[in-house]
């Protein structure tokens, strides 16, 4: 090679990409998510009084020192009971979502990269659970039969695994058509490799950001469910069926409802803003305008 | 002397980033006359579109702006929103690039012409439309009362451009802003654009300031040329000046790295310009071309330049410009040229009466009833075929370089993946090295992507964003060898040098290479299975100039020494003339002229061809006085028009019904050379040669030194 | 256009049919013994018998689907088990009060909340824009019926306002009628209008940054043309599928916030039927929910194709 005919770096690349600080709505979400999931991990461990102790004498207490977020209807301890409950929502949203990722993206990659037949017999499918609305959809799953706590997760779980399918495809479609998937079939490479190897790679940020919408979803959806008691069942219980018992209560102690309320709200904004933050780091638009 | 229409001095332009302050304009100073086309030209980088953006008040709020910019004397800078905007579309007009985008959606044709009447001149509405349909005729569109209610969407790129044109001239402006407004265009268009530019500036005594890369556009259009590099103007002066004899080293650079539309081009270097483009947030100090310059001294890395008066209306950002030689001719290729094979022996790849169609549906389009078992009327969405590939047959021997041209949708880069099973034919065969591989299920075409490889166009679409250079090249290399590649990093690290890059780029991620680096690595992970054929598909056409010419160089120096045969896909006619042997000619699926390159750039030609030619915009001074073949609409035939000769609808030289309906006959002036025209033979080769006489060699760099 | 319509309708009628299918399959065959289960856990193998055969459980699956469907088509939603009244009236009169709660707050939520968003992209980066967006996370990060309990405890415990849960008949009134409907709109409104700001401000913001806006203003049109002319009818374009997603989150939020005011709609009488396992209601009352949001998908996407003109012009070849 002729020396002139380089365009050569200096030893030190000149386009380096520069040090980029995390988004603050991440290190905040990802902040209050880390609390609360350490909280109700420890829960067993640290919550003051066990969650289905009931204390007659200490009935719609107020909040005090004894008892932080006050007692319920039956004397047991609020704080004790949100910290136990949020277990059940936790589970709720990660194992929904988990469920709903685990169907939704093999589908919606298979669809994208196939197109043809197999795509056009998988987005019908899609189109009809996606013509029911979302909780209907959780309610006609949950109607009939004894309800219980995961029947709603896999309600909650098939309810959004259309929307997850349509955005793997979408993203799979458009990155089939780049240049480097050519010619990774130029250079003989099998459909697996392609899939897992070349595409979900460049896939994942998008599905990660709508990943953790929907665990935001799961949880709000999981609440809804349990408040109108086809969720959770007593004695063990999660936010919404807290809300939902404490519901006659809002007049005399409205703690009771509150509590658990907050709690979820907390954990849903720190969701939200933990996908803010992760499709501003993700977001390739977001990288470039950062180079230029 | 009297104001200029618009006179720019000392406009800096100045963004805060992460990585500090960012100069994107240093100290531009130019000038428009009324009536005058100044052109602005530049690689990506240079800052061109800040100063057209800077003229038009429209750039961001993060933009800190020094300088003066007047317009018929009166100072623009610092002017409220309000009288901006009423300078905007009245006094001074703009054209953006890219017509597909620059269109509303859901506006009409008319409206979005006619409204800088109804909101600027207070028009009424329907007197608005009236003149909206006089300006639509006066670009030069069919049928402009009928446009008026079209919507974007249903026009080719073209009729964009031509609309987009008329809404900047509507309200009478006395400037016409252009960025590069025919650059997202064929070249046909591209020359009836710059005709249409060329008469309005005539007729409505229009000062144009034309931004563009293209230093052959520059030459058609402009009067004078102002050269930007990273943010400064590095050269000021007539076109005959600039084009014919540059001063600043950057300039003759540029022209030097050019590929020329001429014949006896193959096989030679072309000369690049060294090195990378500065970073603009941490400029060098003194001349900010001193790292790139091979004329560079002391004094240059020292003193920063200024902007040197020269005679006439002559300026250049060097102090030695008066005392340079020719820019340095490029080294002989490294390794012998491998011999052409002889003619007449077997094909390593061909392509037999080859078809790909492809059904459109068109949405809207209405329904088409058709029987199903004999009595059932069965609905069908109407769609039309479309024939991407029109039974084309074409070979590439060993070793050599087969150039396909064609225009944007011609099916060239279909008939590239054809020929790799990247796409399935409908009908025909693909014979490689002799085997019929058309019907091979894609399991057993091991052998065929071994030893059949591609290169791509774009280069940020072309490697994997999440993989490490090593990483991509590396398992091309694992996937054709037989078990494991015990040295694979040392496999790889040749594969780099080979390209020229060094062998730490292994750990390199794409962001972090440039654009003609991460196009270095396509080639090396082409390279990497040890191919015989490679089709490279617009290689060099998202490169810049003095880029493209390191890639070609390098594409060459490859087929030299493996003897790698390539099919070499490019809109651009100078860069196939400079790389190929054969050429073919492509439009609308079909070949219309194939032969040597010598050939086919020399009379006899095919009436495409010929007008691909003379549109072809070249930087030699005086070639754009040269007669001009000018083709008629701009888009390739509706299915149903398809009978016959498929250029029939554009053809300058049609000769009547018999093009429409009958398939032209191949015509062969001499073996080898094939022309599919009705035309006699004789008739053809009375046209004179397209291609301008270079009136200097170009090893000189387009300076005489005499 | 005419074709296009004529697919979508297709489409729908296709899915409704679908949908009738799968409702009758999951309420009729998952649980097992649906006569069990109505006739009591304790109830004589011959009581099940008589209720299955009531039922018509003991004939064919096709045969009861046949039943079933064909006396929907005519006008027959069937007999509730539990209020062993027809369903139609019933359900009829829920969905009226549902359908002027559901109207009230889509209104509220179309001008407010696309309003918001616009106002927010315009002032993008401003204080108004912050605000909103704190607004909109709050709002989508609350549960309705969460949302709900606090209006109750604001505005019908400590201020006394408005009552807290039921619904005033006709006749009682302007005022009583309003007032009963005040809170559950409210709490309806407050979720979506975030949801639906939100989006509206970034597709705004998406076309503000287009090249078409960039080259209205070159043409040195007004700042008022630009954004209403050139932005806002491409911005809303999405709008609208959002809108139309949204329809169903209504009416889920309908089913719950009729739960937490006791408001008599459909929702409410959906999870009574469900409670009891009230299988005629359960499933028509699922199937007229899921027929309404296809409608309002369907218009949905006859408001795009008709402010495309690429859908309602079709690529006309030049």
């Amino acid at each position: 090679m002729a020396a002139p005919a380089l365009d050569r770096a200096p030893a030190a690349p000149r386009r380096r990409r520069p040090a980029r600080r995390l988004p603050a709505a991440l290190l905040w979400g990802g902040a209050i998510i880390a609390a609360v999931v350490i909280l109700i991990a420890l829960a067993p461990a640290i919550a003051p009084y066990p969650y289905d102790e009931m204390n007659i004498l200490a009935r719609l207490q107020p909040p005090s020192a004894a008892h932080w977020f006050g007692t319920d209807e039956f004397g047991r301890d609020v704080l004790s009971r949100v910290l136990i409950g949020g277990r059940l929502s936790l589970i709720m949203g990660f194992g929904a979502t988990a469920l709903c990722l685990a169907l939704g993206v093999p589908l919606g990659l298979l669809a994208g990269y196939r197109r043809g037949r197999v795509d056009e017999a998988i987005m019908r499918v899609m189109d009809v659970i996606m013509s029911f609305p979302p909780i209907l959809l959780g309610l006609l799953v949950l109607a009939v039969g004894t309800p219980s706590f995961w029947k709603a997760v896999l309600a909650v779980g098939l309810v959004y695994v259309p929307s997850m399918v349509r955005l793997t495809r979408s993203v799979t479609l458009n990155l089939v058509s780049e240049e480097f998937i050519v010619a990774a079939h130029a250079r003989g490479e099998g459909a697996a490799y392609i899939l897992f190897s070349e595409i979900l790679p460049n896939a994942w940020p998008p599905i990660a950001v709508e990943a953790s919408l929907k665990v935001t979803f799961a949880i709000l959806l999981g609440a809804s469910l349990s408040f109108l008691g086809m969720g959770a069942q007593p004695p063990s219980s999660d936010w919404g069926l807290m809300i939902s018992g404490a519901r006659p209560l809002v007049n005399s102690a409205p703690w009771v409802a509150l509590a658990p309320g907050l709690a979820m709200c907390l954990t849903v904004i720190g969701i939200n803003l933990l996908g803010d933050g992760l499709r501003e780091a993700l977001d390739p638009r977001m990288v470039r305008a950062h180079r230029q | 002397m009297a104001e200029p229409l618009l006179a720019i001095s000392d406009l800096s332009l100045t963004y805060e980033t992460p990585r500090g302050a960012l100069q994107a304009l240093d100290g531009v100073s130019l000038a428009v006359e009324a009536g005058e086309a100044v052109a602005v030209v530049g690689e990506s980088g240079s800052g061109k579109s800040s100063v057209a953006l800077a003229i038009m008040g429209l750039l961001g709020r993060e933009a800190m702006l020094s300088g003066s910019i007047r317009f018929e004397g009166r100072e623009l800078t610092g002017l409220d929103a309000k009288a901006r905007r009423e300078l905007r579309g009245r006094a001074i007009g703009m054209v953006f690039q890219d017509p597909f985008t620059s269109l509303n959606p859901s506006l009409t044709i008319g409206e979005q012409v006619a409204e800088p009447l109804v909101y600027g001149r207070d028009l009424r509405r329907s007197a608005a439309l009236a003149r909206a349909i006089a300006a639509l005729g006066e670009v030069g569109l069919a049928n402009p009362a009928a446009l008026v209610t079209a919507y974007p969407h249903q026009l080719s790129g073209g009729m964009q451009q031509r609309v987009l044109i008329a809404a900047a001239v509507i309200a009478g402006p006395r400037l016409l802003v252009l960025d590069e407004p025919t650059t997202a265009l064929d070249v046909t268009v591209e020359a009836q654009i710059l005709d249409l530019l060329d008469g309005l500036r005539r007729d409505r005594r229009l000062g144009m300031l034309f931004i563009t890369h293209n230093l052959g556009v520059v030459n058609r259009i402009a009067d004078r040329v102002c050269v930007l590099y990273a943010g400064r103007v590095v050269e000021l002066g007539s076109r005959e000046e600039v084009l014919g004899s540059p001063a600043h080293p950057y300039t003759k650079g540029l022209l030097a790295s050019l590929p020329r539309l001429s014949l006896g081009e193959r096989g030679r270097r072309i000369a690049p310009i060294p090195g990378r483009f500065p970073d603009l947030t941490d400029p060098p100090a003194g001349c900010i071309f001193a790292p790139r310059c091979p004329f560079v001294e002391e004094r240059c890395r020292a003193e920063t330049q200024p902007l040197l008066e020269l005679a006439g209306s002559r300026a250049v950002r060097c102090w030695k410009s008066g005392a340079l030689g020719a820019w340095p001719a490029p080294g002989p290729p490294r390794a012998a040229t491998h011999p052409l094979p002889a003619q007449g022996s077997a094909p390593l790849v061909a392509a037999q009466t080859l078809s790909k169609l492809y059904q459109r549906g068109r949405a809207g389009g209405g329904l088409a009833w058709s029987r199903r078992l004999g009595v059932l009327p069965w609905p069908r969405l109407r769609s039309e075929i479309v024939r991407a590939v029109d039974r084309l047959s074409l070979a590439v021997g060993r070793g050599e370089v087969v150039g396909l041209v064609g225009e944007s949708g011609s099916g060239k880069s279909t008939l590239g993946r054809i020929m790799l099973r990247l796409v399935e034919p409908s009908s025909g065969r693909i014979l490689f090295d002799g085997a019929d591989i058309t019907a091979l299920p894609q399991k057993a075409l091991a052998g065929l992507r071994k030893r059949a490889q591609i290169i791509f166009q774009n280069p940020d679409s072309s490697l994997n964003p999440r993989r490490r250079v090593g990483e991509a090249i590396g398992r091309a290399v694992v996937l054709h060898a037989d078990g494991r590649v015990p040295d694979l990093r040392a496999r790889v690290e040749r594969l780099l040098d080979r390209v020229g890059l060094p062998p730490a780029y292994y750990d390199r991620y794409p962001h972090q290479l440039s654009g003609g680096e991460k196009q270095r690595v396509g080639i090396a992970r082409a390279l990497a299975t040890g191919p015989r054929f490679i089709v490279c598909d617009e290689p060099v056409s998202a490169l810049d100039v003095s880029v493209q010419a390191t890639i070609l160089n390098l594409l060459g120096d490859i087929r030299d020494e493996l003897g790698v045969s390539y099919l070499f896909i490019s809109h651009d006619l100078s860069v196939v003339a400079h790389i190929a042997d054969r050429i073919a000619v492509m439009y609308s699926g079909r070949i219309c002229e194939m032969g040597t390159a010598e050939a086919v750039l020399a009379p006899p030609y095919h009436p495409y061809t010929e007008a691909l030619l003379s549109a072809a915009p070249t930087p030699i001074p005086g070639a754009q006085r040269r007669q001009r073949v000018r083709l008629r609409g701009d888009s390739a035939p509706a299915a149903a028009e398809r009978a016959g000769c498929p250029f029939h609808s554009r053809c300058p030289r049609k000769l009547g019904a018999i093009c429409e309906t009958m398939e032209p006959p191949l015509l062969e002036p001499r073996p080898g050379h094939s022309i599919a025209c009705h035309l006699p033979l004789a008739e053809l080769a009375r046209v004179p040669p397209v291609i301008p006489a270079e009136p200097c060699a170009r090893a000189c760099g387009g300076f005489d030194p005499s | 256009m005419a074709f296009y319509v004529l697919k979508r309708l297709l489409a729908i009628a296709a899915i409704l049919a679908v949908m009738s299918v799968l409702i009758f399959l999951i309420t009729q065959i998952l649980p097992g013994n649906v006569a069990q289960v109505i006739a009591g856990q304790f109830a004589s193998p011959e009581t099940v018998a008589a209720v299955a055969h009531r039922l018509g459980l003991d004939q064919p699956l096709l045969v009861q689907y046949w039943r079933w469907a064909s006396g929907i088509l005519g006008g027959d939603l069937g007999v509730s088990l539990v209020m062993e009244r027809p369903v139609a009236p019933v359900l009829f009169h829920a969905l009226g009060n549902s359908a002027l709660l559901a109207a009230l707050s889509f209104v509220f939520v179309v001008l407010v909340g696309i309003g918001l968003g616009i106002l927010a992209a315009i002032r993008h980066g401003g204080i108004l824009d912050h605000c909103a967006s704190i607004f909109t996370y709050v709002g989508i990060s609350v549960p309705e019926f969460f949302w709900g309990i606090v209006l109750i405890l604001v505005f019908a415990r400590y201020l006394d306002w408005l009552p807290s849960g039921g619904a005033a008949a006709w006749g009682e009134g302007l005022g009583p009628w309003i007032s009963h409907l005040v809170l559950p709109a409210a709490t309806l409104t407050f979720t979506l209008i975030a949801h639906v700001s939100r989006l509206t401000r970034s597709s705004m913001i998406e076309t503000l940054r287009s090249q078409y806006v960039r080259n209205a203003r070159a043409k040195g049109l007004p700042e008022r043309v630009v954004l209403l002319r050139h932005a806002l009818r491409n911005a809303l374009l999405p709008t609208i599928t959002v809108l139309a997603i949204d329809v169903g989150w209504l009416i889920g939020g309908v089913v719950v916030v009729e739960a937490v005011f006791a408001y008599p709609g459909i929702g409410r009488l959906l999870i009574f039927a469900i409670q009891h396992h009230d299988l005629p209601l359960i499933q028509a009352s699922i199937l007229v929910i899921a027929a309404i949001y296809c409608l309002a998908n369907l218009i949905a996407d006859l408001l795009y194709a008709y402010f495309n003109p690429k859908i309602r012009y079709g690529r006309a070849s030049a």
